[in-house]
């Protein structure tokens, strides 16, 4: 449900009239530009005893509205309470708390929001699709700050923290569709030397050079430090996979000596190409996307609620026809209450278990779980 | 897609996917790395290693290693029979779909549906097993022969992998063995090493083959330097080799055993050439290992000093106790002496050495020596009966037939059960006895003498129960001796309230420590007592508290007149504040009628009234006024009796004083035929530090007498500087008049109270007497003095000196205040906005009228609580308040106003308006935050300067360029801009006057931070504003202060300069814009809209 205020009496009163039960868990989503006082809530909550896990994003979705203010709250059973995971950038070994404790999870759907602006966050990734992968599905985003200055986002009972993940698992059985729209249109390039987020070598060469000479080709523009962002984000990269997308990296910044720093990992000689969309890829990429919800039947998606996590890039990429992207998913479900509009967040990374297979670390996708 | 595109693809993900075998050393990580990036870009689901393990019989298992990603509940064992080794047996790899028959054979994982499985041979490693839901017809042949590529890699990587293991495997276990090995030999040298003899041993040729730490220590030699030397030539003295040597042939040839196990007492030496005492024993071969003898030394050296020191010490006591002076017998259990002493001897008179005695039969001893008691047949009969007891019995004293005292211990000796003697210990303790009989004597001196005096003495123990009270404590007491020995103290003499005190007393007493006190006790009668009491802690012999003994003095009497002096005292304290109440109310009640009679006065003369009535006007006032100078008197005299008169000690211009002064005697003279005149002395230049006020009371006291009593002539006021020295002035004033003159007689008396020279000049000259006094007062207080000069008929001079200190600026220099013409001031009230708070009516109507004649606007509040309500809906730019008011007082008001952080008129001055002067309620006025002091009657010039000052003090600034700062602003501009529209002027000024204060602090601040950049931009940032409101001069300094800003080399100090002139400035017109805005919103409410364009000037 959207809060329409995000004054901290108002969300206590309306999680009151929840009457949350000892296994129910909310879920909190707010929008960077409209934040309470986070740490006051979580102390409130937390000597009400609620059980309540979130984060705050670049924007909130609701309806078929893109927002910037209020709040999203919304309720379901859990089969494992909110854990948080600390430090992610400086991890060596992830420790989760309740690792013993998964044993008893049949099925379920996984949670997952984490700060989008840390590094590691493949390595926690792997160890969460170890911890979780064989019983549940995953859907969830990176938060954080459209600044990208890294500040603290993710919150639950143990606090208000930056370089941090919760994870959730709700007695929810989910259907994924992840999709993005870009295709390639330069390589394929080896990326020869790279750390962590950072791509150092394409092709024994350095990044930019490489990078530049194809996006010029292109575009006709060269790049710099000043007009890389505006046009950086119409070319990203895609890690090639066979039979699935290209998972796509976007380039964010020059780095050093000529590196490009993007949001999300590159590992170590990765096969790469360099990505190109249009609107029209990237709207129909969402109507795929809804469309593999529904197993691809065209019938009207009969979900109790829609979870999407749609990255905050394409907004800026397409702009005005942003809304169609929400309307395209809107109206293939079949919404008969208020709690079946669909909700999510603009976010910064988006994360699912792609179809059958692995959890990973999307970027400029889109993200729709639809719950049954 | 074509063809060579898609080449160059799959040729990049092989090389991808080859590059990520082989990144660890660890098979395990080595697995992970390569499944994880193969599963990732080739859409699989999972991937596993298994590893061939050979069994006994020659077949093998296969167990699963690694898989990717992490799974639980699946086989994790496969037999060598089995579909998966079986097929690989004959191919390298195979592909199975889930429509295979053989596909439930190789699932071993849980929740996998339909797709296909991929297995690899890795040779002799195992096998490789993948899965993919995605290629529902299986790998194709071309995928899997490229993987095969890929995985070759990975069985030659963890073949690698593997044998580093095994290797370092190998490595560990050598080492492990080796380290066991040397722990095991270490283990017996340390045991070797750690025991406490020397331990040698040589072999068959006497050669030394073993030296331990000990024998290191012992002997001198390290193990390095002995190994290989002959053992006796290290610890043997040379002179004792061949005996050494004939030992060991003598084994040799006979092998006869006597010789080892044995412990010999022998000379041994070290390095360094020094003998020692040593046990040495010797055993055969005890290693095995080509050892012979082995022997073990000890040091016996220290045994052998202990042994003797033991018979020094036996020596040593038999000697004290031959010498003791207690006498001693030691007696066998056959009653046969064992030890005497000399003393014994002495004691008894047996002239004998003690040592003869030693064997001698003592059973008849008692009965040989009774006659030397004083009561020999009881002696004799307690020896009998100590004897047969057996039990020991200390101090028993008996008295000799010679007049000695003896004390006798016994104490009978037990082996475990067995009776071995008995010992009698016997002091002569005569001394001792005669020194503790003179001691009981004079205690019971003293005891008597305590007795005898009036002093009570109480001695009680440490739980406070009487041990001793003598006559006088029970006398004070009123109990008898019987009634308090062995009592508790405290509970017999203290009420309740008074122990707790009392317990700290007894405490300090544990501690030791004595204190004088005074306390409160109940008499056995009931009465309460004073007592005051000297506690001292008693100690006994080993300094233990065990007491405490007080002596006490009965001080009820003179508490009692203590308290009769205090009440005394109160009583006195209540009437002069009775007094003080009453001078305050009649002060109050008198000048309220008085301020009405002064102010209507002062109304009525505006009326224009014709000649006769100005007269009546004239006396009407002349008799208010004299009425309120006797009340000013009378107040003034209770203050300096009350000790309440506080000097101020401020800069003031003296000649100015004196000259307003003389100017207000003008006036009183003109229908006298009387010159006044002034005489400054020229040597006072500056401005002096002092109280104004009451200098200025003692003038005009004096010049009023002098006028009063001068019906021609002079009367004159001079000054003359009598000294100057460090840092003050010394000034002689004389006030000279050629008025009826003093008799002599009198002179000495005219200063005291209600004293006139002469009862009938009362009657004719008026006044009550006080003013004399007064001065007097005042001056002195000052530290001057007073005098008179007079002659009776010729005149009087009143002359009196007063220390002031010198400001060291000159007079001329000072800054009066401005001046102002009575237009101009009027001016500066004019526009304000008033809350007076007043609950007298007449006196409302005169503050009111007042006001209005200032042509400013004002609100009523007859009482506190009104006022509070009327500050809290608007703004006032001042508020005058009435102090004695019904209900809320005007302290209370001003105290809530100040309080309320929502009252807008928080900070606005107040102004305290009072019919009552006493100091106590300035005080109290500026306690709580009011900013002026008028008492009634209230003169409208004098309010008027008051508040004239109180704006201009509340911005230092203001006073130097008031009228320039005013002249200034010019509204044209913003008159033009707004096209006449006061709305739109009024919001551009309030705008202004919210900001601008903000700001001229903000670069204050950043001023004094010397933030250049910052000042630049909020000067530049104000500019316009000061544009907009016409203050071109301010406007200028802006501009002044920007280019300076750009100057190079740039100039701090310079710009400093500037910009803080510039915020002096700025702050200095910032009271008149209120002013202009507010007559602008005056207009604004008044005026037609056409109207509105003519702003006001």
């Amino acid at each position: 449900m959207l809060l329409v205020s995000n004054s901290i009496p108002h969300i206590l009163q309306y999680i009151e009239s929840l009457h949350p039960a000892e296994d129910d868990v909310l879920l909190l989503l707010f929008a960077e530009q409209s934040t309470p006082d986070i740490p006051l809530l979580i102390e409130a909550l937390n000597a009400g005893n609620i059980s309540f896990f979130g984060g705050v994003f670049p924007g909130l979705l609701y309806g078929n509205q893109h927002i910037t203010s209020g709040c999203i709250i919304k309720k379901f059973k859990a089969v494992m309470a909110p854990f948080c995971v600390s430090g992610i950038a400086s991890a060596q070994f992830f420790n989760f708390p309740d690792l013993e404790s998964t044993d008893h999870i049949e099925h379920g759907t996984a949670i997952v929001l984490l700060d989008g602006l840390s590094t590691n966050l493949y390595g926690f990734l792997e160890k969460l699709n170890d911890l979780l992968g064989e019983q549940c599905h995953f859907i969830g985003g990176g938060a954080g700050s459209i600044s990208l200055v890294q500040q603290p986002c993710i919150f639950s009972r143990e606090g208000f923290k930056k370089d941090a993940a919760v994870v959730c698992v709700i007695d929810q059985d989910i259907r994924l569709g992840v999709r993005h729209g870009w295709e390639q249109l330069a390589g394929p390039l080896v990326a020869t030397q790279t750390d962590m987020n950072t791509i150092i070598q394409l092709n024994w060469k350095k990044a930019i050079d490489v990078y530049n000479d194809i996006v010029e080709k292109d575009s006709g523009i060269r790049l710099d430090k000043d007009n890389f962002a505006g046009i950086a984000q119409g070319y990203p990269f895609g890690i090639l996979r066979e039979k699935e997308d290209d998972i796509v990296r976007d380039p964010l910044a020059i780095g050093e000596n000529g590196s490009i720093v993007c949001i999300g990992e590159v590992p170590p000689n990765t096969v790469l190409h360099v990505l190109k969309g249009q609107p029209e890829t990237l709207l129909q990429a969402a109507r795929k996307a809804i469309g593999d919800c529904s197993a691809n039947t065209g019938l009207p998606i009969e979900a109790e609620g829609t979870f999407i996590v749609d990255c905050i890039t394409r907004t800026l990429f397409l702009r005005e026809q942003f809304a169609e992207e929400l309307n395209i998913i809107r109206e293939s479900l079949a919404i008969t209450s208020p709690e079946q509009e669909p909700f999510g967040v603009l976010s910064l990374g988006e994360i699912s278990s792609y179809g059958e297979g692995l959890l990973e670390l999307f970027n400029k996708t889109i993200v729709i779980g639809t719950f049954h | 897609m074509p063809d060579k595109i898609k080449i160059i693809r799959d040729i990049s993900m092989l090389y991808e996917l080859a590059l990520s075998v082989g990144t660890s050393l660890d098979p395990q990580e080595n697995c992970h790395s390569f499944l994880r990036t193969l599963i990732s870009r080739k859409g699989l689901n999972f991937g596993s290693v298994w590893l061939r393990q050979p069994e006994p019989d020659g077949k093998a298992l296969f167990n699963l290693f690694y898989i990717h990603p992490h799974f639980r509940g699946l086989a994790t064992q496969v037999p060598c029979s089995h579909y998966i080794v079986q097929e690989l047996s004959s191919k390298p790899y195979f592909s199975i779909s889930s429509q295979h028959p053989h596909f439930e054979d190789i699932l071993h994982e849980k929740k996998v549906g339909k797709g296909s499985y991929a297995v690899f041979s890795l040779g002799d490693v195992g096998f490789l097993k993948l899965f993919a839901s995605n290629r529902p017809d299986g790998f194709s042949e071309l995928e899997m022969s490229q993987l095969k590529q890929v995985v070759d890699k990975l069985k030659i990587s963890l073949e690698g992998s593997f044998a580093h293991i095994q290797l370092k495997d190998e490595t560990e276990h050598r080492l492990v063995a080796q380290k066991a090995l040397e722990e095991s030999e270490s283990k017996l040298r340390r045991i070797i090493d750690s025991s406490l003899d020397a331990v040698l041993s040589s072999n068959e040729e006497g050669i030394a083959v073993e030296w331990n730490a000990q024998a290191e220590k012992m002997l001198g030699f390290t193990r390095e330097e002995v190994l290989g030397r002959p053992l006796k030539e290290l610890f043997i003295p040379p002179r004792h080799w061949h005996l050494f040597q004939a030992a060991i042939d003598d084994y040799h040839r006979t092998t006869d055993e006597r010789i080892v196990n044995k412990r010999y007492e022998i000379k041994c030496v070290r390095k360094n050439g020094e003998e020692f005492l040593a046990e040495l024993s010797v055993s055969s071969d005890i290693t095995h290992k080509n050892t012979l003898f082995v022997g073990f030394v000890r040091d016996i050296t220290e045994q052998k000093r202990v042994k003797r020191q033991i018979e020094q010490t036996r020596n040593r006591m038999e000697t004290l106790i031959a010498n003791l002076q207690m006498g001693i017998l030691l007696e066998d259990s056959n009653r046969k002496i064992a030890l005497v002493n000399r003393s014994f001897c002495n004691i008894f008179g047996i002239p004998v050495d003690p040592e003869i005695l030693i064997g001698q039969d003592c059973s008849q001893a008692a009965e040989q020596s009774k006659h030397l008691f004083a009561d020999p047949v009881a002696f004799v009969n307690n020896i009998d009966h100590v004897l047969k007891n057996k039990v020991m019995v200390e101090n028993e004293v008996f008295k000799m037939a010679d007049g000695r005292v003896l004390e006798r211990n016994f104490i009978p000796l037990f082996s475990g059960d067995q009776y071995e003697g008995h010992l009698w210990q016997y002091l002569d303790i005569t001394e001792r006895q005669n020194a503790q009989q003179a001691i009981r004597e004079s205690e019971k001196k003293y005891r008597e003498v305590l007795e005898n005096m009036e002093l009570g003495l109480l001695e009680v123990d440490t739980e406070d129960t009487i041990l001793h009270a003598n006559n006088a404590f029970c006398q004070m007491s009123g109990y008898s001796q019987e009634e308090l020995i062995g009592y508790n103290a405290g509970k017999k003499f203290l009420p309740e309230t008074a122990r707790s005190g009392v317990q700290e007393r007894l405490d300090e007493r544990k501690r030791g420590q004595s204190s004088v006190y005074e306390l409160q006790m109940q008499r056995k009668d009931g009465t309460i007592i004073w007592g005051l009491i000297s506690g001292a802690p008693v100690k006994n012999s080993q300094g233990q508290v065990i007491g405490s003994l007080g002596i006490q003095f009965d001080l009820t009497e003179r508490k009692k007149l203590e308290h009769e002096l205090a009440e005394a005292k109160l009583a006195a304290d209540r009437a002069r504040l009775a007094e003080r109440l009453f001078l305050t109310h009649m002060s109050h009640e008198i000048r309220t009628p008085i301020n009405a009679v002064i102010g209507m006065t002062h109304l009525l003369y505006d009326t224009h009234p014709d000649a006769t009535q100005k007269e009546f006007l004239n006396s009407l006032r002349f008799s208010a006024d004299s009425l309120l100078g006797i009340i000013d008197n009378i107040l003034d005299l209770s203050k300096i009796d009350a000790g309440e008169i506080e000097f101020e000690h401020k800069p003031f211009d003296l000649d100015y004083l004196i000259t307003s002064l003389l100017q207000t005697f003008h006036f009183k003279t003109q229908e006298k035929e009387v010159q006044i005149s002034k005489f400054m002395d020229p040597a006072i230049k500056n401005i002096v530090i002092g109280d104004p006020t009451r200098t200025n009371q003692i003038l005009t006291n004096l010049l009023g007498n002098a006028l009063k009593f001068t019906e021609k002539g002079l009367v004159s006021l001079s000054t003359a500087l009598l000294q100057q020295s460090g840092g003050d002035y010394l000034i002689e004033f004389r006030v000279h008049d050629t008025g009826i003159g003093i008799p002599q007689d009198k002179l000495e008396t005219i200063f005291e109270y209600f004293k006139q020279a002469d009862v009938k000049i009362n009657r004719k000259f008026g006044g009550t007497g006080l003013g004399l006094t007064i001065v007097k007062q005042l001056v002195e207080m000052q530290g001057g003095s007073i005098r008179v000069e007079s002659q009776l008929g010729v005149g009087s001079d009143f002359i009196f000196t007063l220390r002031f200190g010198d400001s060291g600026i000159a007079m001329s220099d000072q800054e009066r205040l401005p001046e102002m013409d009575n237009q101009a001031s009027n001016r500066f009230v004019r526009g304000l906005h008033f809350l007076i708070v007043e609950d007298n009516l007449v006196n409302q109507k005169l503050i009111c009228k007042t006001i209005q004649s200032w042509e400013s606007t004002y609100k009523l509040a007859g009482n506190g609580l009104e006022a509070l309500e009327k500050t809290a809906l608007e703004h006032f730019d001042f508020i005058l308040m009435d102090i004695h008011m019904p209900e809320l007082d005007g302290f209370e008001t001003t105290l809530a106003i100040r309080k309320d952080e929502k009252n807008p008129n928080r900070n606005v001055p107040i102004i305290a308006l009072t019919a009552a002067a006493l100091s106590d309620d300035k005080r109290r006025a500026q306690e709580v935050g009011m900013n002026g002091f008028l008492t009634k009657p209230i003169a409208p010039k004098v309010l008027r300067d008051h508040i004239v000052r109180s704006i201009q003090s509340s911005d230092p600034h203001r006073k130097i360029e008031i009228s320039n700062a005013e002249k200034q602003i010019d509204m044209h501009y913003l008159l033009d801009l707004s096209n006449g529209d006061m709305d739109f002027v009024v919001e551009v000024m309030d705008t202004f006057l919210a900001q601008t204060p903000i700001s001229l602090k903000n670069l204050s601040l950043s001023v004094q931070q010397k933030d250049w950049e910052q000042v630049s931009k909020i000067v530049h940032k104000l500019k316009p504003n000061f544009a907009v409101l016409g203050l071109k001069d301010l406007h200028k300094q802006t501009l002044d202060i920007e280019s300076v800003s750009k100057n190079i080399p740039f100039d701090p100090d310079q710009m400093t300069r500037l910009t803080e002139a510039f915020i002096s400035d700025a702050l200095a017109v910032m009271p008149f814009l209120v002013k202009q805005k507010k007559t602008a919103s005056l207009h604004q409410k008044n005026m037609s809209p056409k109207k509105r364009r003519e702003f006001p000037k």
